[in-house]
Formats: C-alpha cells, sequence, structure tokens
C-alpha cells in the first residue's frame, strides 16, 4: 500500500536539497504509474505544499516597506540575523514579524486602518 | 450639512490619533491551506478554540487605499481542531479567501450582541440588521454556544403562557420555561399556531409580557417578511425579535440561527424577565448542520447525519428554562417546530425532538383538509407540564374537554349510521361535533384567556346543544363579542383574579341565558 506523506516527504527533502523540481515530479509521476497509483498525486502534492507551509513557520518572517526600514530594524533586540525579509510597500512603514504561528503587527498600514474603520463606524 | 458631517468625521480622526496604542499587537496567525464549499484548512492556530471567531486578513498584499475601499471584514468559526490544521468555516464569501491567505485568531468565541435596542428588528444570526433600519447599539454580547443552567438553578414550570389557541390553552397548556414542539406535515399551520402565540402575547399585561423571538431557518425570504408584516401590523413587533437564516445563505448561518436566538432570549431570562422562543424550524437547522458536517469530513451516521445531531437539539433546547429566584426569576419559553414527512412522527429526528421536550403539539394533516383549524390531532398531543402550568379559571371549566373529545373519536366511525344509533350515543356525537366545532379558530386571532374560560365552560356545560353544527363558529363569536361589550366587568375580573370563582360562576350563567334570549335565531334545533 502507497503511503503518500512518505512522498510528499521525500519531495520536501529532494527539494531542499536544490534538486530540480521539474525532475523530482517526473520522476515521482512514473514511479506512481509504475504502481498503478497516479491518482494519488494530487493527495501528494497536497501533502508536500503542507510541509512546506509548516516548516516555513518555523523560520521568522519580517516583512518591511523599504530598504531603509529593513536597515533601521536591524539596530532592534528583536531582529534575528536568520530572519527571512520581505520587502512590502503597502504596509506603508513600521514591520511585521511573522514566527511560529505568532504575528507581531507594528506596521502604520494597521494603525491607519483601525484609526479608519473606528472613525467611521456607525454606531460611533 | 455636508461641511457639518466632513467635520464631524475630521474631529472623529483627530479623536482616534490621539488616542491611538502605538505597541505592536501580537497574535496567534495561521495561513490558509486550501478552501472550498466554504470551509477553509488553515495550517497554524495552535491554540485555537472550538467555536472561536478568526479573521481572514483579506487586506494582506492590497495598497492601504484598496484596504479602506474593502473595509468589510471576512470572519471564519473553527469548527474542527485537527492534528496538524484546523478548519473553519467561511461566514462571508468563501471567493474571497485565497490560499496562503493570513488567519489572525480574535481569541473570542462566538457572540452575538444583544439587548433592548433589537426588539422590532429583523437581524441575521450574527446579529447584523437586516430590515434596513440602520445599525443597532449594544453594549453587551452573549455567547452563541453556552452551557444549560443546572437543576439548582432552576424552579419547576408553574406560571401559565397563554398561546389564545382554545384547544391548545385549554388541554394541553404550556408553561414559561416548558420546550412545547409544533410537529406536523408541511402545510398544516404550525407556523400559525407559533405567530397566534406571540400575538396573543400582546393581551399580557406589559410588566409581566414575554418578550418573543421568532427564529426563521431555511425559509422562504417572502414567508419571512409576510409574518414581520403581521406582527407589525398585530403590534407584536414592538415586543419581538425575528432572527433571519433565509434558504439562500450558507449552512453554517441557517445552523448557528437558533444559537443566535436562544442567546438573544438569555438576555431577557438572565435579567429575571420571561421570553419566548420559536425555533421554525428545527428540521431545516438540522439539514444544515448534516451539510456541514460532511463538509467537514465528520463521519456520517443514520441518514447520513452526524453522530451528534441529538445533542445538538438538546444542547439548544436545554438552555429554555425557569430560573429560580435567587437567579432571577426569568424563563425561556421554547416552541420548536419540526417538519414530518407524511404524518411520520417515528422517524429519526422528530423522534430525538419528541424526546427532548416537555410535550407536543401534533398537527393532522387530514384534519386541516377536513377544515379543521388549528388541526390539532388531540390523541397525539400532550403537554407533560400540564395544570400545573394552566390558569386556574380555565382549569376548572376545561376539565371533561379533552375526555368529551377522546369519547366523541371513539364514535366519530359512527357518524354515518347515525339513523341505526341510541339517543345516549346521538347526543355523545352531537357533543362532540359542537365541541370540536367550538375550537376551531382563525388564523391570526388569538382569543384571551378569560374570554376563553367563558366560551369552554358554556361548551362543556351544553349551553350550545341547540345550536346547529354549522353555526357554532358563528355562535361562539358572537357570544365573545356580546361579553366583550355586555360583561366587560366580569372578563375583568377573571383577567384580574386569573380564577373562576362561584360569583364569577352565576354572573356568567345570567350572562349566558341573556345571550340565549337576545339570539334565538341561533338556538333553534330541537334534539
Amino acid at each position: 500500500m502507497i503511503n503518500p506523506e512518505i512522498y510528499a516527504r521525500a519531495i520536501y527533502e529532494l527539494a531542499n536539497e536544490g534538486k530540480d523540481a521539474g525532475a523530482v515530479v517526473e520522476g515521482v509521476k512514473k514511479s506512481l504509474i509504475k504502481r498503478g497509483a497516479l491518482k494519488l498525486l494530487p493527495q501528494i502534492l497536497n501533502m508536500y505544499k503542507h510541509l512546506v507551509l509548516k516548516n516555513a513557520n518555523n523560520r521568522a518572517v519580517l516583512i518591511v516597506a523599504s530598504e531603509m526600514d529593513k536597515k533601521l530594524i536591524e539596530k532592534h533586540s528583536f531582529y534575528e540575523k536568520d530572519m527571512q525579509v520581505r520587502i512590502d510597500p503597502n504596509i506603508v512603514g513600521g514591520y511585521r514579524i511573522e514566527k511560529q504561528g505568532k504575528l507581531t503587527d507594528a506596521s502604520f498600514k494597521s494603525k491607519l486602518l483601525q484609526i479608519y474603520e473606528r472613525a467611521t463606524r456607525g454606531d460611533y | 450639512m455636508a461641511n457639518d458631517i466632513n467635520n464631524t468625521i475630521i474631529d472623529r480622526i483627530k479623536s482616534e490619533i490621539e488616542n491611538l496604542n502605538l505597541n505592536a499587537d501580537t497574535c496567534d496567525v495561521g495561513r490558509v491551506i486550501s478552501v472550498g464549499d466554504g470551509v477553509a484548512t488553515i495550517d497554524g492556530l495552535k491554540d485555537a478554540k472550538m467555536m472561536e471567531m478568526v479573521l481572514f486578513d483579506v487586506s494582506d498584499g492590497k495598497s492601504l487605499e484598496d484596504a479602506m475601499r474593502d473595509d468589510e471584514k471576512l470572519y471564519g468559526l473553527v469548527l474542527n481542531l485537527e492534528e496538524d490544521f484546523v478548519k473553519a468555516v467561511v461566514l462571508g464569501d468563501p471567493a474571497k479567501v485565497s490560499e496562503g491567505m493570513l488567519v489572525r485568531s480574535t481569541d473570542k468565541i462566538l457572540s452575538i450582541p444583544v439587548g433592548e435596542a433589537f426588539l422590532g428588528r429583523v437581524v441575521n444570526p450574527l446579529g447584523e440588521p437586516v430590515d434596513g433600519r440602520g445599525p443597532i447599539k449594544s453594549e453587551k454580547t452573549n455567547p452563541l454556544e453556552r452551557d444549560a443552567y443546572p437543576v439548582i438553578d432552576r424552579q419547576s414550570v408553574s406560571v401559565p403562557l397563554h398561546t389564545g389557541i382554545k384547544a391548545i390553552d385549554a388541554m394541553f397548556p404550556i408553561g414559561r420555561g416548558q420546550r412545547e414542539l409544533i410537529i406536523g406535515d408541511r402545510f398544516t399551520g404550525k407556523t400559525t399556531v407559533a405567530i397566534d402565540a406571540i400575538i396573543n402575547q400582546k393581551n399580557e399585561p406589559k410588566e409581566s409580557r414575554p418578550f418573543c423571538i421568532y427564529v426563521a431557518i431555511g425559509q422562504k425570504e417572502s414567508k419571512t417578511a409576510r409574518i414581520v408584516q403581521q406582527l407589525e401590523d398585530a403590534g407584536a413587533m414592538e415586543y419581538t425579535i425575528v432572527v433571519t437564516a433565509p434558504a439562500s445563505t450558507s449552512a453554517t448561518l441557517q445552523f448557528l440561527a437558533p444559537f443566535a436566538g436562544v442567546a438573544l432570549g438569555e438576555y431577557f431570562m438572565d435579567s429575571g424577565r420571561d421570553a419566548l422562543i420559536v425555533y421554525d424550524d428545527l428540521s431545516k437547522q438540522a439539514v444544515a448542520y448534516r451539510e456541514l458536517s460532511l463538509l467537514l469530513r465528520r463521519p456520517p451516521g443514520r441518514e447520513a447525519y452526524p453522530g451528534d445531531i441529538f445533542y445538538l437539539h438538546s444542547r439548544l433546547l436545554e438552555r429554555s428554562a425557569r430560573l429560580n429566584e435567587k437567579k432571577g426569576g426569568g424563563s425561556l419559553t421554547a416552541l420548536p417546530i419540526i417538519e414530518t414527512q407524511e404524518g411520520d412522527v417515528s422517524a429519526y429526528i422528530p423522534t430525538n425532538v419528541i424526546s427532548i421536550t416537555d410535550g407536543q403539539i401534533a398537527l393532522d394533516a387530514n384534519l386541516f383538509n377536513k377544515g379543521i383549524m388549528p388541526a390539532i390531532d388531540v390523541g397525539n398531543s400532550v403537554s407533560r407540564v400540564g395544570s400545573a402550568a394552566q390558569t386556574k379559571a380555565i382549569k376548572k371549566v376545561g376539565g371533561s374537554l379533552g375526555i368529551e373529545l377522546a369519547q366523541f373519536r371513539d364514535l366519530e366511525a359512527f357518524i354515518q349510521f347515525a339513523q341505526d344509533l341510541d339517543e345516549a350515543t346521538k347526543k355523545r356525537i352531537g357533543v362532540g361535533q359542537r365541541l370540536v366545532e367550538l375550537l376551531k379558530q382563525k388564523n391570526g386571532e388569538p382569543v384571551q384567556f378569560a374570554l376563553m374560560a367563558c366560551v369552554i365552560y358554556a361548551g362543556v356545560n351544553g349551553y350550545f346543544e341547540t345550536v346547529a353544527v354549522n353555526d357554532i363558529v358563528k355562535a361562539e363569536r358572537k357570544l365573545r363579542e356580546f361579553l366583550s361589550g355586555q360583561y366587560k366587568e366580569l372578563i375583568d375580573k377573571i383577567t384580574r383574579d386569573k380564577s373562576f370563582d362561584d360569583d364569577s360562576e352565576a354572573k356568567l350563567k345570567e350572562a349566558l341565558s341573556v345571550f340565549q334570549d337576545t339570539h334565538k335565531d341561533l338556538f333553534s334545533v330541537n334534539e
């Protein structure tokens, strides 16, 4: 009996080792066709996506609005060197840190949205 | 005018900026792995609780301007807690949810705003008004799911809740805090019985009048609109809240609607007042819950219902109670409605709910088709609280009504042989036919209990013996008009005392005698 989770884990580890994603998927497809279990491919790919998301959460993600903001944040005590940094001008300013299922949001966008919502709420 | 509005908004914004908390907000988050059929699978949210509200961050990745334009928040409700992920139903448009979207925990269990401000309004199960009359201000919220009061906090049901329907108040009296099921096939008058009960509360003194909540589950919007109009025309909306989850809404909202209604009712019960809640109908809630459970991949049981379908209804109905004086003495009376198929009360959901409730009013399609309305099947109806919750006035006069009707039912088959029967049997059949006519009642015309007591007294004591069977309905209406007009003091006395003493009986006998003399055209049959 084929266990889709084992296939998903194998794809994940090969991808982490830097193997070509297209070649890996082709290899998995051939293996499944040989065993008459091609219908499991969508399930295996879903489990792979889940593994990617799960492991991504272990590494902190820092979102800032610009490079200049990133340089400012690097001076703070909560900055970690292995943080994955993303530039998103939509947050306007400040920062957001997502790590292990927790979000710390000190972005200007969230504060401005709070002001807007509270000021325009009908029952003010 | 436009300048005034702009200045107001500017002042508000200035105030918000001055009071702004600049600290970073921290919350638990997850990411959407997949979404389909209104259910989102979310990775993360390790500390998610059952029935917790989660917020889908639809503004993630959007500019500030776009986020302000689309300012409606999109919530989800956590219903499955699994090893590696949680499943949440989307309480809104699932098309706005995308894979990878950030989901924030709100740390709040699903609650609904409650209060007096909801009286006269029509809301959805999230407490949002849908009647186009503006937002509702409320300071308190109640959770949709809450444990029922334990035994120690309750007292037995002893205060009547008058439905204004003669057959029910005389033979199957309902008390405040009771759960009385209304069960029958489609188009047998189940909703009519419930709405008449709501309208009849207008006859109660304002200080003891129960607040009413009508929960429409999976109904046609046209039907709900008609009911709201009927309540408005009768002046009943001033003490009624309507919670609606029409057939066009998601299964989630149809599943939540009764819980929203009971949360609104508990506000009144907890403050020492009485409330009446109608669930119309729980069969549709069961179907919605089945749909939701199958989408959440919960294992199906009998008739594909989930294993906890009984618990769905039992935990809802157990929240109706009469509290003891220490807890304020308030009550919440429930009138759940169940629709049967071809009169089958032994089906799965009907038997479940019958075993939970404190009695049932069974409506029969054959009686309805014969023109007997309300089409109450006296043989299959019961109130387990019984006369403990019956006004003394009605208890005194209505005692023999059930027995007379039971005997008539046994003899009914012999009506076709009327020529060959002995006099005693013919008389009994005549009495039975007249009582059946006496208990007929028009939709939307509940009868105040004092008048009801007088009419039933006349019926069981043979005052209508010489009225033709076809004229009983007319005679009963004229008698009520006569007593309301000419003997108002008697009616007020019975209403005030809630009993039928010897003086009242003597006065009523006099009134009936006068009525017979002044309506000789009605009392014209010699039998």
